[in-house]
């Protein structure tokens, strides 16, 4: 499903509205991009992966060379090559400077050894963009480079690590002893920090997750008003649902509207600071309401699993509430806890040391 | 979309309220029981043409934009400024614009007419038996204002149940005085609750009446929300400001609080409650010249979001700022109490989150109907 939508997206040019129009970016105004986004969000059109479009082609076209922009953008667009980050390590979550993937130099290129985790969508990827360490000398975050590394290289395998929804997202990669050519490498040899320090803050409007949130609001307004209270009433007239729902929509309208502020502030060059901190903090914690309450609004449903010993599942509807929410708790560990984005904000922003 | 004033002009009056206010209140200056001083800062805003700003040029103002508006009562906010202002540069102008009287607007401006605001509510058609024998609510709100310094006139809005019975009625001060019963507000502001209507009201003392004067009043009140909204962030801003200078200062266990982690993350929560208080305020200014519903929705969002994170956000200012919080004689408590008179003032909270539940059912309603939408 999601190649068919990726490719009708690129056929209009609209896979990418955040790129810079020479890459192939749209060229729309903030107030454009997020009418685009609603307007998806409305439709469920389903997400395209953001380790391509979000993560690897800013940095590509930001610090790659001509030859790697011309090799792996068109096929990021196109959406012909999906890729995973390799940035997590068993040793190295928040602590991400304390990474032990290890890259040598040889003759003709570089050796790369070492084991990822929590690698999102690693199952279906052709590419990683990889984090590795290539001077142990250094200070931790000094001596990291970026590479780029194909999924089928001979010395790459994954184990799926099932998440509590019992989905398959994320996985275990092992890297052993993966040869890769000198123009596998991103940018300079022990700048990777730096790019990835970049990538913290771009495109730092996705963080919100607000379109999504908000096709959630109105889904669960939906599921409250069909379903019965104890009382026999609609859980939509439960005083204490009622009460929740007017906050989330009050949350949500200021979350929207410091997405359109961080649009502008980045279609104008101007960064004003943490937004993607804030905005990433503020909106993981709304899409965890969001779920929270459904399960309020379910109320004994929400108790059973949503799939049954007969193989029967559980009302489409209801069990997507619980496995959503399950995933949900994700949300705010992912992308950087939560708890490091608040560092990130009174450290950076605030100035607090 | 911007809070910035983007003008020249505009930036000039800005920074020149901002000194007016220091010099003229000055920090730590809680003191509103000294009417004369007050006075003469309110007609130095006027010199500065505060009160031109929001009329529109065919009255002689400045034409100024809603953005600039609330931008300018951030600095009052900031400023603890007498909460006057929050009604005077508002709801007081829209009213005078939207009656159109020269002579009024030229005095307003001017600042040797200073208006007190107010609306009475009645549940039916006429004043309820109370009312009539000396008693509006003040619990209900009704009738309460924070007038400016010396008032020389009252702009009352009268809210029968039917809309078409309203009037906006401009009476003079001097012969209200016997029927208003001063009060102070929680953030020690001076205000006066409106006891009694007179029994005649002269014809020249009605500026509008009918639905014509609903609209007025209905535009009025969401400008002067809208506003209560922007002094808040000002004075949520401030109050947050001094928090942090203070959490660097002030050293425990043998470093500074800013380096303990605990408070470092409460601090974190604040401030993102703070910025998304400030996209409320810039949504108001982008909405107040939009529809009413969309202006209603945006502004009982805008409310609602105050009393709920911009309360928050100061209460875990006081928090990580221990014993000094809760000083009276610390700054920080006054800009807390600002928030809190701000969320009761020009609407309730409650009645702002029926507003949003209202909005929610209609849109349920409106979603049904489009087909589009799939559960």
């Amino acid at each position: 499903m999601l190649r068919p939508w990726h490719h009708a997206l690129h056929q209009r040019g609209w896979a990418a509205p955040h790129w810079p129009k020479e890459y192939g970016g749209t060229g729309w105004t903030p107030m454009q991009r997020f009418i685009f986004e609603n307007e998806c969000a409305r439709a469920d059109a389903p997400p395209l992966s953001v380790f391509g479009l979000n993560l690897v082609g800013p940095t590509l076209y930001t610090f790659g060379t001509q030859a790697q922009k011309a090799r792996y953008l068109p096929k990021i667009l196109s959406g012909e090559e999906q890729w995973c980050q390799g940035y997590s390590e068993p040793e190295a979550g928040s602590d991400l400077a304390a990474l032990r993937t290890v890259a040598h130099k040889t003759e003709d290129g570089w050796r790369l050894g070492g084991q990822k985790t929590w690698t999102s969508e690693a199952h279906m990827a052709d590419l990683m963009i990889c984090l590795a360490r290539t001077d142990r000398s250094a200070k931790p975050q000094a001596g990291l480079s970026l590479f780029i590394l194909d999924m089928k290289s001979p010395g790459i395998s994954w184990t799926p690590i099932l998440t509590i929804d019992q989905g398959h997202s994320v996985n275990a990669v092992f890297i052993d002893d993966v040869s890769v050519p000198d123009d596998a490498l991103i940018g300079e040899p022990n700048k990777g920090w730096d790019y990835a320090k970049f990538l913290l803050n771009h495109e730092r409007s996705n963080n919100a997750q607000v379109y999504r949130s908000r096709r959630e609001y109105h889904r669960l307004l939906r599921l409250a008003q069909s379903t019965a209270s104890s009382s026999g009433a609609s859980m939509l007239d439960d005083p204490q649902v009622r009460a929740e729902l007017v906050d989330l929509d009050v949350e949500l309208t200021a979350l929207e509207v410091s997405v359109l502020r961080t649009l502008h502030a980045e279609s104008g060059g101007g960064a004003t600071g943490g937004e993607a901190a804030i905005l990433k903090m503020v909106g993981s914690e709304l899409q965890q309401r969001l779920s929270r309450l459904s399960l309020a609004v379910l109320g004994r449903a929400a108790a059973l699993a949503p799939h049954q010993p007969d193989g029967s599942t559980w009302m489409d509807e209801l069990g997507g509430w619980m496995e959503r929410h399950l995933f949900r708790r994700a949300v705010t560990i992912y992308g950087g806890a939560n708890e490091i984005q608040k560092d990130i904000i009174a450290r950076t922003i605030l100035g607090l040391r | 979309m911007s809070l910035a004033i983007e003008t020249p002009e505009e930036l000039d009056l800005r920074a020149s309220v901002r000194r007016l206010l220091q010099d003229l209140l000055g920090k730590g200056d809680f003191d509103y029981g000294r009417p004369a001083r007050l006075l003469d800062a309110w007609r130095g805003m006027a010199e500065l043409g505060i009160f031109s700003y929001p009329m529109p040029g065919a009255l002689d103002g400045l034409d100024g934009r809603a953005a600039g508006v609330l931008a300018l009562l951030g600095e009052s906010g900031a400023a603890l400024a007498p909460r006057a202002l929050i009604a005077g540069v508002s709801a007081i102008p829209r009213i005078l614009r939207s009656c159109g009287n020269g002579d009024l607007a030229r005095g307003y401006m001017s600042g040797e007419m200073r208006f007190a605001y107010a609306q009475v509510r009645y549940p039916g058609d006429t004043p309820p038996e109370d009312d009539r024998a000396g008693r509006i609510a003040l619990d209900r709100q009704d009738g309460l204002s924070a007038p400016p310094p010396d008032a020389t006139h009252w702009l009352i809005g009268i809210r029968p149940q039917d809309p078409s019975l309203s009037q906006v009625l401009c009476l003079d001060a001097a012969g209200l005085a016997s029927r208003l019963r001063p009060v102070w507000l929680v953030d020690g502001t001076p205000a006066a609750g409106l006891l009694q209507l007179p029994a005649h009201i002269l014809p020249g003392e009605i500026l509008e009446r009918g639905a014509d004067a609903a609209r007025i009043l209905d535009d009025a009140e969401d400008w002067a929300a809208a506003a209560a909204v922007a002094d808040a962030l000002g004075a949520a801003t401030a109050g947050f400001d001094l928090t942090r200078e203070y959490l660097l200062q002030r050293h425990q266990f043998g470093r500074p609080l800013s380096s303990f982690q605990a408070i470092q993350h409460t601090m974190a929560c604040a401030y993102a409650q703070l910025e998304q208080l400030r996209s409320m305020v810039m949504l108001c200014a982008s909405c107040l010249d939009a529809s009413a519903a969309l202006r209603g929705y945006s502004i009982a969002s805008a409310r609602v979001y105050l009393a709920s994170a911009g309360v928050s956000l100061l209460e875990k200012c006081i928090q990580v700022s221990g014993g000094v919080g809760v000083s009276d004689e610390y700054r920080l408590g006054h800009y807390y109490k600002r928030v809190l008179a701000s969320c009761s003032l020009h609407g309730t909270t409650q009645a702002y989150r029926h507003t949003i539940d209202a909005g929610i059912r209609r849109q349920l309603k409106e979603e049904e109907q489009d087909e589009a939408y799939t559960p």
